[in-house]
């Protein structure tokens, strides 16, 4: 039951994240970018971390998949990217992927890890909110900060005034 | 661009809660909650990065981006 699950979930995010990739347009990029997202909260779900799911529902598929189309659609008019490509970078590419494929699996078969199945409890979502606000905490304030400056610093971005066309230089 | 780093946060995070479902304690969820986190704020600093970009350019193209001076 959860193979068949894990194989629907799997199918789908690695076919919408070659297809964010690879569509011309940017919107259907973006959307396919949403399926991947929602497909990752899947299998945090399957990895019986309900609360990593909710999280990253509310904060890649509510939050940042929204923005990136809220952007994709103020910034482009055609929305088509018509790019030139250099089909020797994605050979490379390609390569360079198989490559760390099988570094990473001789790793994790040379690591003592011999079965998938585990007997280690589930972790209570009450235990991750006691750790946030214990242990953790003075990261959780950091983080805090880091989140208000990086808003901060983005609405002065896109709001500068001064950066007008005519600073082009071609 | 972005959706290739979004993608690669994404199975980092994959990979850290799926190696830390084999240890019984919270410490692999809360790491990757954290890093959910900072990639939203970058994702907010890229995003005003590329609309800066589109004003200067008029468009969105990195290899038309000859000079990053403000």
């Amino acid at each position: 039951m959860v193979d068949s699950i894990f194989l629907a979930v799997s199918v789908l995010t690695i076919g919408s994240a070659i297809a964010a990739l690879e569509i011309r347009s940017l919107i259907y990029g973006s959307i396919a970018l949403m399926i991947t997202l929602s497909g990752i909260a899947g299998f945090f779900l399957l990895l019986d971390s309900p609360f990593v799911a909710m999280f990253q529902i509310s904060v890649y598929v509510g939050a940042i998949a929204v923005l990136i189309l809220f952007t994709v659609m103020l910034v482009r008019r055609e929305l088509i990217f018509n790019k030139i490509e250099d089909p020797r970078r994605r050979y490379a590419g390609i390569g360079l992927m198989i490559i760390v494929m099988l570094g990473i699996g001789t790793i994790i078969i040379g690591s003592g890890l011999k079965t998938m199945e585990t007997n280690a409890t589930t972790v209570d979502y009450r235990k991750i909110g006691e750790d946030f606000l214990t242990y953790y905490s003075p990261a959780l304030i950091v983080m805090a900060l880091i989140l208000a400056s990086s808003v901060i610093g983005a609405l002065v971005l896109a709001k500068r005034e001064d950066v007008t066309s005519e600073q082009r230089t071609d | 661009m972005l959706f290739a780093i979004e993608m690669i946060v994404n199975s980092a995070n994959l990979n850290l809660v799926a190696f830390a479902r084999f240890i019984p304690n919270s410490q692999g969820q809360t790491l990757a909650l954290f890093s959910i986190a900072i990639a939203a704020a970058e994702v907010a600093v890229g995003l005003a990065l590329i609309i800066v970009a589109y004003r200067m350019y008029k468009n969105i193209d990195i290899a038309d981006f000859k000079s990053l001076k403000g």
